[in-house]
């Protein structure tokens, strides 16, 4: 029932995009491929600075369909999932062997729907107007993340440096400004939220987002980006967007980096135990599907990478440069 | 009659999954929104409950491997299934045929086990406040409160 539930909704949204004319661009994540259409404007205006850089010319090999429900409600239908679960605001399904899969948050007012064999995804939001601000640095990740699986990728949360550097650690730890730090002193970002990583020795991070986002004080640091700030932004974080000259679209890694405020710069050994506990659980949380493969994938990513704790003080811009300095 | 100490006790990997590293396991439960961590004696009695055995089993297992008394060892493996079962990390099986445990070097001596948990991150995990929705409209439209 759920199977054709998503092959309905996406067969739907493919010919209500034909009919309304909606606008298209392409795009390349690594292996990841997208065509999105969106069917209003305003949707296009708040999802594709996170994506611009990724933007290319040649058609993808799958297509999203963004509808924001809005203006634009789909036919109603039963209730597809058990009916024990009438009470939930949150559901999540995922068919591999089949090719389909969805997540509904109900709470957010966000679906994501994929079909695999019909290269078609829809993406509908109750109303963009009342999304929270995190979903449009980092949009359409549900349905990115069922497709890096198909092509045998993973979805991180974490930052991924120019260097190979893969940065993790606890929220509010320091993580994206340090990240942001190192790009006002000169290395280029390839994710500061979510990268995509294709297992392989060595695994190698793909961008994705160009979003940065960092709390006022973060910014009090780096007055910098201060006028990068997108405009009505709202929550505990800023929304910025780097600069196409900023990014890198893909780095092989050589080293995993979980950061923690510390009494001077410097970088020591951690366990690889510890480095999977700072990556793993925040990405598989924020998936909701396949997870265990994710456990699967990021500890093997673990197992080949060396992996330090990155203890940082004082000036953002220079304090990873100043631990590596202290790296034999 | 079955008592309690019959069950075999066994992890739950319906909702967790787990990766060894040396001497250390990371576990993750995705239905409570935490992980753990379980180092030298703890991730060894993780590793006898992978296939499943009772506490009885598990205890003399354990009492034989680190060379130390059942009266001496009984209460901090006691504690720690305790604390595995609250965190729905073990399932319980009626024992029926003789589970014969998987023998298991020790590399580092008899320590309490400990169960480190952490809970940082249980807001990204489900959360299911009670709502309606009337099944007849289905998705996504959830019941008019009036």
């Amino acid at each position: 029932m759920i199977d054709q539930f998503i092959r309905e909704k996406c067969e739907w949204a493919a010919k209500l995009c034909k009919q309304m004319g909606a606008t298209q661009k392409h795009y390349r994540f690594g292996p990841v491929r997208p065509t999105i259409q969106f069917i209003r404007d305003d949707c296009l205006k708040e999802y594709t600075p996170a994506l611009t850089h990724a933007n290319i010319d040649q058609n993808g090999d799958f297509t999203i369909y963004v509808v924001n429900g809005a203006f634009i409600e789909p036919p109603p239908t039963k209730w597809i999932f058990p009916q024990d679960t009438l009470d939930k605001l949150r559901q999540a399904y995922w068919e591999p062997n089949k090719g389909y899969a969805l997540t509904a948050d109900d709470a957010q007012g966000i679906w994501s729907l994929y079909d695999r064999k019909a290269g078609r995804a829809l993406y509908w939001v109750r109303d963009l107007l009342t999304l929270p601000d995190w979903e449009f640095g980092a949009p359409l990740r549900q349905i990115l993340h069922w497709r890096a699986m198909d092509t045998g990728c993973q979805l991180a949360h974490g930052a991924v440096l120019e260097g190979g550097i893969l940065i993790t650690g606890k929220g509010g730890v320091g993580k994206s400004t340090t990240a942001m730090g190192a790009v006002l002193n000169g290395r280029r970002m390839v994710g500061e939220d979510f990268v995509l990583i294709q297992p392989g020795n060595p695994p190698i991070a793909h961008s994705i987002y160009c979003t940065v986002k960092l709390s006022e004080h973060s910014i009090r640091l780096l007055p910098e980006v201060a006028p990068l700030v997108a405009p009505g932004t709202k929550g505990e974080k800023r929304r910025l967007y780097l600069d196409k000259k900023n990014m890198l679209n893909s780095v092989p890694l050589e080293k995993l980096m979980v950061v923690k405020v510390g009494q001077k710069n410097r970088i020591t050994p951690l366990s690889r135990a510890a480095a999977l506990q700072a990556l793993a659980p925040s990405t598989l949380f924020l998936m909701h599907t396949a997870q265990k493969q994710q456990l699967k994938v990021l500890a093997e990513i673990v197992r080949l990478l060396p992996c330090f704790l990155l203890e940082v003080n004082g000036d953002p811009k220079t304090c990873l440069e100043d631990a590596c300095a202290g790296l034999v | 009659m079955v008592t309690a100490q019959d069950f075999i006790l066994k992890i739950n990997t319906e909702y967790s999954s787990f990766e060894r590293f040396g001497d250390e396991v990371v576990v993750v439960n995705f239905l409570k929104g935490k992980y753990y961590n379980l180092e030298g004696t703890a991730g060894v009695i993780w590793d006898l409950l992978f296939n499943g055995m009772t506490l009885s089993q598990l205890i003399d297992c354990l009492a034989k491997l680190y060379q130390i008394d059942t009266e001496t060892i009984s209460p901090h493996i006691s504690s720690f299934i305790e604390q595995l079962k609250d965190e729905q990390l073990l399932t319980l099986a009626a024992s029926t045929d003789e589970v014969e445990p998987e023998p298991t070097e020790v590399s580092s001596p008899f320590s309490p086990p400990l169960l480190q948990v952490f809970d940082d991150l249980q807001d990204l995990v489900i959360l299911d406040p009670i709502h309606d929705v009337e099944a007849e409209r289905g998705w996504p439209a959830r019941s008019d409160p009036s």
